[in-house]
């Protein structure tokens, strides 16, 4: 399964709202994914990630990344009496995700028309 | 037989010695749960480790106010703008112990290229300049802090500002009470052959006399009075607790965001001359005319030095970048 590092994140989204992320937008917008389905703590997210992204976030860019959004406005933290915390998008968040991910979306539809343009379809 | 793996929720406790107080009080609980049951799961993983320690180092940068987001973003300028003074004092510390070795050695002669002559005007330049920009950025702090203890406003001041006061007196007194301990510094004015009267080279080359390549020879360094060893011990703890102590006063203080901002402006300019200071050694170190009797030469100290104001005044940049584009400032 392939493993987010620090390293090897492609700084691929400096497009829609999470500019300031630099390498942390591969997690930020995994993070958001999975928290536009609900309320979600550290090690459920981790879980959903690596089940819909197939990538497995390592603790300390999971966190970071969730600092970073936290700090941002576009996720909070909901109390809770357990020790596990979980975290909700923001309306914030949720604007801010849904313009990358338009953004996102219109660089991959142009991409995948030039790529069939120029070497058809598989 | 192989010794079994220690508990997960103790390991999960260990990598977060990696992580700066404030963000263990906030993330410690929530963390250390996702690691524990991360290490259940897959006991030994190289690349979770590294992830952690990286982690780690960036929250305390953030910490610090150089990267990332602070855990409270109003406490991020205050934050920047210790980092920016820490920085500072350990950059003037080989500033003046650099500046003040050259211009003792015009105590006998005048360097002989026209490099390492202009390098120390550029050095005398940038220093003072530098030395005046501090004066004027930190006496309205310094005055603010004054009041607040003086009306007992803020009572956790007191040991802060003792800290300070007992740090500061101690570096006025030994820099005195050791300037005429090399040959040749004495209290001279030197006024015919320096800029700068020789009382005060001798005062700033005694302040930082640990500032030293005698250290990596220990049976010269072993011939020295005991006062002076003694001395070259001293002066770095009394420079860390001045620098400790107004660190703990600023963080402390509630300072006025226009007095964030002014003193933020003087912290740029302070950036300039440190600058100016580190072309001026870049100059000399390059030129390595050593001039008469080797007056000028410059040692691996001196190169050792130039790294250490290249990294700090790095550092410096960064967190007046930091202030400036800082949300908490922009929000008032």
């Amino acid at each position: 399964m392939p493993r987010i590092a620090r390293q090897s994140v492609p700084d691929e989204n400096r497009t829609g709202e999470l500019r300031g992320f630099g390498r942390y937008a591969g997690p930020a917008t995994l993070i958001l994914s999975s928290l536009a389905e609900g309320p979600k703590h550290g090690y459920a997210l981790t879980k959903d990630i690596d089940t819909f992204a197939g990538v497995h976030l390592a603790p300390g860019t999971l966190y970071e990344a969730l600092a970073r959004l936290e700090g941002q406005g576009l996720i909070e933290a909901l109390e809770s009496d357990d020790r596990r915390r979980p975290y909700q998008l923001t309306a914030a968040g949720a604007t801010a995700l849904r313009a990358h991910l338009s953004a996102q979306r219109r660089v991959a539809d142009i991409g995948l028309r030039r790529l069939t343009g120029s070497w058809g379809t598989a | 037989m192989r010794a079994s793996s220690p508990d997960p929720e103790l390991r999960a406790q260990r990598f977060l010695r990696w992580y700066p107080a404030q963000w263990r009080a906030r993330y410690g609980d929530e963390f250390s749960e996702l690691l524990a049951a991360e290490i259940a799961e897959d006991p030994r993983c190289l690349h979770r480790s590294l992830d952690v320690a990286a982690g780690g180092i960036m929250a305390r940068f953030a910490d610090a106010g150089l990267t990332g987001v602070a855990i409270n973003r109003s406490d991020q300028p205050r934050r920047s703008l210790v980092t920016f003074g820490c920085s500072i004092a350990v950059y003037l510390a080989f500033a003046v112990s650099i500046w003040s070795q050259l211009n003792i050695a015009r105590r006998w002669s005048e360097p002989t290229t026209p490099a390492t002559h202009t390098a120390i005007v550029i050095m005398t330049i940038a220093l003072f300049s530098c030395i005046a920009g501090v004066a004027v950025g930190a006496a309205p702090i310094v005055w603010q802090a004054a009041v607040a203890v003086f009306h007992r406003r803020v009572p956790e001041l007191r040991r802060p500002a003792l800290l300070f006061s007992a740090g500061a007196a101690v570096l006025l007194a030994g820099g005195l009470r050791f300037r005429g301990g090399w040959a040749g510094s004495g209290t001279y004015p030197w006024t015919h052959q320096a800029t700068v009267h020789g009382g005060a080279i001798a005062f700033m080359w005694a302040s930082t006399l640990a500032v030293s390549a005698y250290w990596a020879h220990p049976s010269v360094l072993a011939s020295f009075p005991l006062s002076e060893i003694t001395w070259m011990i001293v002066s770095p703890v009394a420079l860390i607790a001045t620098v400790t102590g107004a660190a703990k006063i600023v963080r402390r203080l509630e300072l006025p965001t226009r007095l964030v901002r002014f003193t933020n402006c003087v912290a740029r300019a302070i950036t300039l001359a440190l600058g100016l200071f580190v072309l001026g050694t870049l100059t000399w170190l390059l030129d390595g005319g050593p001039g008469p009797n080797n007056l000028f030469q410059a040692g691996t100290v001196d190169r050792i030095g130039l790294a250490v104001m290249t990294t700090t005044l790095g550092l410096a940049t960064l967190s007046v970048h930091r202030t400036a584009t800082s949300a908490a400032l922009r929000a008032n």
